[in-house]
């Protein structure tokens, strides 16, 4: 087993450039030629909580959301997934000690970053044998159950990171806007969505569609896998592969969105954790400010083609993958 | 037992002989009577509806404001199709029906109003549209006409919707209910003869490929020929 540690994956930061985009994204590892998915294979996964509040949070209330966030994505019916809350420690979230543990840490020279999960995996085959979350004390913190102004929701926050401990990368699923110093959220579709609400809001305590597909990927369940499908082709511009394109397929008859991202220079792209119905495509670039929260700046994410509406209607049948659809995009 | 039952059944022969005699009376050629089979086929044309709108939304900030990333407009075309039924008269007036329809509509979405300018589009698939129904027909043949040959008649039933999307994969099903009013043109007079037939009428569906749970009303025609035997 060859243990490594990946580089500390910012989670949800404020006012961080990015653009609107659409999708959920598996955390992945480089195996040779290969990708292999992060997730946890040891089940239920274990959890440790730093015995310790800060700033307008007691120990016990950071508890309670900590335990109310897992318990979100532990509620998603097709997900074969079971979490436990282990204890409490005295222990910082520090990467290596072999415990997971989430808990707060004063970070002011991460002045833009609310959280972040770190991780400990096996190289060879993707599993996460350790994770670790922490919440920038830095910056002010509430667990109001109606949130409160000027103070970041815990429990929403939570959720996100908790998502990435569990194998999710960010979303795209949002829009933003340019502001002094970075940019602002006008809507986002995603829990996984890498730029935070404003202080204040508490949406990000339930999950939407996009995440709750992303989860069922990661652990599909043998009901999941029967009653849910998946949308699979390539998305091309001048016949070749586009590298890093947003394909959100939209279900024509409930609104709900679900994105994924072409991965290879092929353009393949696959949406899994569809429930069964109509949708249609829509593909779009991500920008070069964004890829850094998406992808490893190393790849040749391609950002110059302009929004597209496929023009078939794509079906998802339950328990069973359409294939082939070929997506064109055109330069701008 | 077994004497018992053939009493019975003798009585409700006897009993019921006079009454199929008393309903022989036709002002045409040689009607249709009980026991007779009719198969017919033909054509059917129903419109296309609305399917709704559905708009692309993501949850602002502000709980109340939506942003608002697309719009989609899903309708279906008009459904020309084929039928096929059989049908057994019960008496000269009344026949019940058993058949089966089947349509090819597209089923049609148009994306508009992107907020990053994408062009709209309107995406489609195409549905094989299945119906297995059963009617019953009461034949109103104090109303025939041309001579007798043209005996008119109402139709009232229901009908189980199978409807497959592209790939045959996803089938989605559906009820349907009918009331119709149509003619049969018997041409000749022998128990054994050809007949065009016409009907038209409105048709409820419920469900299939349509998120609506209400009954949706469509008008529908047909035309075929039929086969008295």
């Amino acid at each position: 087993m060859k243990r490594g540690v990946l580089p500390p994956l910012v989670a949800l930061a404020m006012l961080v450039a990015t653009v609107p985009a659409l999708a959920y994204l598996k955390l992945g590892t480089r195996i040779g030629s290969t990708t292999a998915n992060l997730r946890w294979t040891n089940q239920p996964v274990r959890y440790f909580i730093t015995d310790r509040g800060t700033t307008g949070v007691t120990s016990q209330q950071f508890q309670n959301a900590i335990t109310a966030s897992f318990a979100v994505w532990d509620a998603v019916e097709d997900a074969d997934l079971s979490v436990n809350l282990t204890g409490l420690t005295q222990a910082n979230p520090t990467t290596g000690d072999s415990m997971t543990v989430l808990g707060y840490q004063n970070r002011p020279d991460l002045d833009r970053v609310l959280g972040a999960t770190n991780f400990i995996i096996d190289t060879t085959t993707g599993e996460i044998l350790e994770s670790d979350i922490f919440f920038n004390s830095s910056f002010p913190w509430s667990t109001d159950p109606a949130g409160v102004t000027g103070r970041h929701d815990v429990e929403s926050i939570a959720v996100h990171e908790i998502g990435h401990l569990l194998g999710l990368g960010h979303s795209a699923l949002g829009e933003t806007e340019m502001i002094a110093g970075g940019r602002r959220v006008l809507g986002a579709e995603s829990v996984m969505f890498p730029i935070a609400f404003a202080a204040g809001s508490i949406h990000d305590r339930t999950l939407k569609e996009d995440d709750i597909a992303g989860i069922t990927d990661i652990y599909p369940s043998m009901q999941s896998r029967r009653t849910r499908g998946s949308i699979s082709g390539k998305v091309t511009k001048d016949g070749a592969g586009v590298l890093g394109a947003h394909v959100v397929a939209f279900n024509t008859r409930t609104g709900a969105m679900v994105g994924g991202f072409s991965l290879n220079n092929d353009g393949g792209f696959t949406i899994a954790g569809l429930e069964p119905g109509t949708y249609t495509l829509r593909t779009e670039p991500l920008d070069d400010a964004d890829v850094s929260s998406f992808f490893d700046s190393s790849l040749n994410i391609d950002v110059n083609f302009g929004v597209r509406f496929h023009d078939r209607v794509v079906v998802v049948a339950p328990g069973s993958g359409t294939r082939d659809v070929e997506v064109k995009v055109t330069p701008k | 037992m077994k004497n018992a039952a053939q009493l019975f059944l003798i009585s409700i022969v006897v009993l019921t002989l006079p009454a199929i005699a008393g309903a022989q009376v036709y002002s045409g050629g040689d009607a249709p009577r009980r026991g007779s089979f009719e198969a017919a086929g033909g054509g059917m044309f129903a419109p296309g509806f609305d399917m709704g709108s559905m708009t692309a939304e993501l949850t602002r900030s502000t709980p109340t404001e939506t942003f608002d990333l697309f719009t989609s407009d899903s309708e279906v075309s008009e459904f020309p199709g084929a039928f096929i039924r059989l049908g057994y008269y019960l008496s000269e007036s009344v026949s019940v029906e058993g058949g089966f329809r089947y349509a090819r509509p597209t089923l049609s979405v148009r994306l508009s109003g992107d907020a990053e300018s994408a062009p709209d589009v309107t995406a489609d698939e195409t549905v094989s549209h299945y119906l297995f129904e059963g009617s019953a027909l009461w034949h109103l043949r104090d109303l025939s006409f041309a001579s007798g040959s043209a005996i008119p008649y109402l139709s009232g039933g229901a009908g189980y919707l199978r409807e497959l999307h592209e790939g045959n994969q996803l089938v989605e099903t559906g009820q349907e209910y009918h009331a119709l009013a149509g003619v049969n043109f018997w041409l000749g007079a022998g128990k054994h003869r050809f007949g065009l037939r016409f009907e038209g009428g409105l048709s409820a569906r419920k469900k299939g490929f349509d998120p609506d749970d209400s009954l949706r009303m469509q008008p529908i025609v047909f035309g075929g020929v039929s086969y008295l035997f």
